[in-house]
């Protein structure tokens, strides 16, 4: 898990459920950068990723003092996050027009080129993980990352969702299925663009 | 046949996958192959770096006091804001519309009601107006999103690269490039007013 695993000293909870200041401001620090690394890995968009960091913790600093088990701290910040992710999704396809029906009934739909993708990687002289991570569908990307990741279950990621296990196992399979695939187009470039000897 | 990718899944991921799959994998050189792929591809999704926020947004989040009379102070900072778009919507509507209505009635004076309609002093004035509204409203709620953020940081830049043209022309110019530096900045300026008075209101969810 990015950065979620990471637990806090009791004592500095109790201190941020009574407002301090320091407190609430080092359990930010804590976990800044997980929820931001989840953020941006589920949207790609450095601006939503912010927007997710930040009512992320406005909502944990707000509720902070309802939570009962200190223990499950981490995991209630990334659950919130996890919400807020997928609302950006939401609102995303539906500021493009789109529902968040159409995007899983799209499948393939906005993915690029991967002819495109491979030449225009071989251009830039960088293809790997994240790019191909970028290259995915927002919804099986979020699923991807989820269950790959942060380890939730297809049952969390189907309720999540509001849909079904199964349909987050697709989504994971088609996920992969696309990642091999520009895997598999970028060896083939890079073995043909390999200077060969001339000599024997 | 080989097994498919779904099936290779649960199988990496413990599943309890049937008998027969687990036998035909392990007997099957390109399915264990491709077992072997999407281990390597959760493995260096895990070990895909952290990322950190490119900007301290913890100002943004930090729970604040809130200020004494508030209730007030908005209250009238939206009447003012208010007032300050219905004045800026009327002035800026009625010179298009006489354009077109002129232009209707003789196409002949269409070059001359295309000029500019409204004087500089006009527009320094609603410029006036409204920036003294923006200096009276609070800066910010508790809650600020980032693209607020980013819009107000976008519009300041905006209206300071306005000023600064217009601090290199003479202020008893009236030359139409002037007059639409003015209208730029009364644009601007509603903009932030409206920007700083949703800020002002509660968050819609």
């Amino acid at each position: 898990m990015a950065g979620f695993s990471q637990g806090v000293d009791p004592d500095l909870i109790r201190r941020a459920r009574r407002g301090d200041r320091a407190a609430l401001e080092s359990l930010y620090r804590t976990y800044r950068d997980a929820v931001y690394t989840l953020a941006l890995r589920i949207l790609d968009q450095r601006g939503a990723a912010e927007d997710v960091l930040q009512e992320t913790f406005v909502e944990v600093l707000q509720k902070l003092s309802s939570l009962r088990d200190d223990v499950s701290l981490p995991g209630w910040i990334r659950s919130v996050a996890v919400n807020k992710c997928l609302m950006q999704l939401r609102s995303a396809w539906r500021r493009n027009g789109h529902s968040l029906e159409d995007a899983f009934a799209a499948g393939d739909d906005g993915l690029p080129d991967p002819v495109a993708l491979r030449f225009g990687a071989r251009a830039e002289a960088r293809v790997d993980l994240e790019t191909w991570l970028s290259a995915l569908p927002p919804v099986s990307r979020a699923v991807l990352w989820l269950h790959d990741v942060e380890g939730f279950t297809h049952a969390e990621i189907g309720a999540l969702m509001e849909r079904t296990e199964s349909f987050s196992k697709s989504q994971l399979a088609r996920a992969h299925a696309r990642i091999l695939m520009l895997a598999g187009a970028a060896a083939d470039e890079e073995e043909r663009c390999t200077p060969v000897s001339k000599t024997c | 046949m080989h097994a498919c990718l779904e099936d290779l899944l649960s199988l990496r991921d413990g599943d309890s996958p049937p008998r027969e799959l687990v036998e035909h994998v392990s007997a099957c050189g390109p399915c264990t192959q491709r077992l072997g792929e999407l281990c390597l591809a959760r493995a260096r999704l895990r070990a895909l770096p952290r990322v950190a926020p490119t900007r301290d947004l913890w100002d943004s989040i930090a729970p604040r006091p809130a200020p004494a009379r508030r209730g007030l102070q908005w209250a009238g900072a939206g009447l003012a804001a208010a007032a300050s778009v219905a004045l800026f919507l009327v002035w800026s509507r009625l010179p298009v519309e006489s354009s077109v209505d002129v232009r209707e009635r003789d196409p002949r004076a269409a070059q001359s009601a295309l000029a500019p309609t409204r004087d500089i002093q006009q527009l320094q004035a609603v410029s006036q107006h409204l920036g003294r509204l923006e200096r009276s409203m609070p800066r910010r709620r508790a809650i600020v999103s980032a693209r607020e953020e980013s819009a107000l940081e976008t519009l300041e830049l905006a209206i300071a690269s306005v000023d600064g043209q217009l601090a290199g022309v003479d202020p008893a110019a009236l030359d139409p490039a002037v007059e639409d530096l003015w209208r730029q900045r009364v644009e601007l300026m509603d903009a932030l007013v409206q920007v700083r008075f949703a800020q002002g209101a509660p968050a819609v969810r």
